[in-house]
């Protein structure tokens, strides 16, 4: 097997990876914060501050994609791990259409 | 007929459900080579959302310790406002700055309220530029940058932001809300003078006396109070 890394496909996979992950931690945080929104232990000043800053988040990881042009790598990497979480919950939610399907072949 | 899945799960819903439910790990674990131990674990570890951990009574003082030395620190972090003085927009951005030798863009966040637009740096603390609407006697744009020309004292600000054509209209639209007039002004492109149309004798620079050029102009709009 031949692997070609250059200077262009490292930048695109390393950084579209890292930037990835960042991106699903933001989005995990992003959530966490609106259930603890609307749980009401915050008050309304705490309640602007993280809305502000989880929108001053989101523009800084915009502006990284655009200007390193890594907008398509970044979204094929959470494709490809959304697909294999959907793969294994369908593996433990439907047992039997996998097996079905492993006699077929 | 079988019943179907049609909505995908991804990585974050995953996430989510484990975060709100509450992880509890307890482990024990031997990494050994050859059938030899050769790295020991003891893992105790509980990962839940933080809504979670208080519904069971965990890490509460904590929070609330947490939030309480946040809520001071942060304090400082805001631009002082006046009484009624409300934040409209606030936007990366920077001001031209330049005072004897020393030239440059100094960049914070501006902060446009009912009464003023405020460039605030948060570290160091300190307010960069500030002007009062009363001040503004018109803007213009010059390429990527905002020219304002001001008023008791003269002056001529240069900003850029994350928006300029936003920050623009969100200046001439809360001048508007307050009747202020709003002349039309220009940038000498030789000398980068600002001057007000309505003020120049005959159509020239008065600083490097550039004769201007007579072409349509997208001018700001002249409002009379």
């Amino acid at each position: 097997m031949v692997l070609n890394v250059d200077e262009d496909n490292l930048k695109h996979g390393v950084l579209g990876l890292v930037i990835a992950l960042v991106e699903i931690i933001r989005d995990a945080l992003r959530i966490q914060a609106f259930k603890r929104m609307e749980g009401g232990s915050l008050t309304e000043e705490e309640c602007e501050r993280l809305g502000r800053v989880l929108m001053d988040f989101d523009v800084a990881i915009e502006e990284i994609k655009e200007e390193q042009g890594i907008t398509e790598s970044v979204q094929a990497v959470r494709d490809g791990l959304d697909s294999v979480v959907d793969n294994i919950l369908d593996k433990f939610l439907n047992p039997e259409r996998w097996t079905n399907e492993a006699e077929k072949l | 007929m079988e019943p179907t899945r049609d909505k995908h799960a991804t990585l974050v819903d995953l996430l989510d459900r484990v975060l709100d439910k509450g992880l509890v790990i307890d482990a024990d674990i031997i990494i050994s080579v050859a059938g030899i131990p050769l790295l020991g674990v003891n893992l105790r570890a509980a990962l839940a959302g933080m809504e979670t951990m208080l519904k069971y009574g965990i890490m509460k003082d904590w929070d609330e310790a947490t939030r309480e030395y946040a809520r001071k620190e942060w304090k400082k972090k805001e631009p002082p406002l006046r009484q009624g003085e409300k934040i409209v927009l606030r936007m990366f951005g920077s001001h031209w700055f330049s005072r004897g030798i020393y030239r440059s863009w100094r960049t914070g966040y501006f902060y446009l309220t009912n009464k003023r637009l405020l460039l605030f740096r948060e570290e160091p603390t300190e307010v960069l530029f500030e002007t009062t609407y009363e001040r503004v006697r018109g803007l213009t744009i010059q390429g990527k940058e905002l020219h304002i020309l001001l008023k008791e004292p003269d002056e001529t600000a240069i900003l850029h932001a994350k928006s300029i054509d936003e920050l623009k209209e969100a200046i001439e639209s809360e001048m508007k809300a307050m009747r202020l007039a709003l002349e039309n002004v220009e940038t000498c492109p030789r000398c980068g003078n600002l001057e007000a149309m309505t003020s120049l004798p005959e159509d020239r620079c008065p600083r490097c006396g550039w004769a201007r050029l007579l072409k349509p102009q997208i001018t700001t709009p002249v409002i009379r109070g």
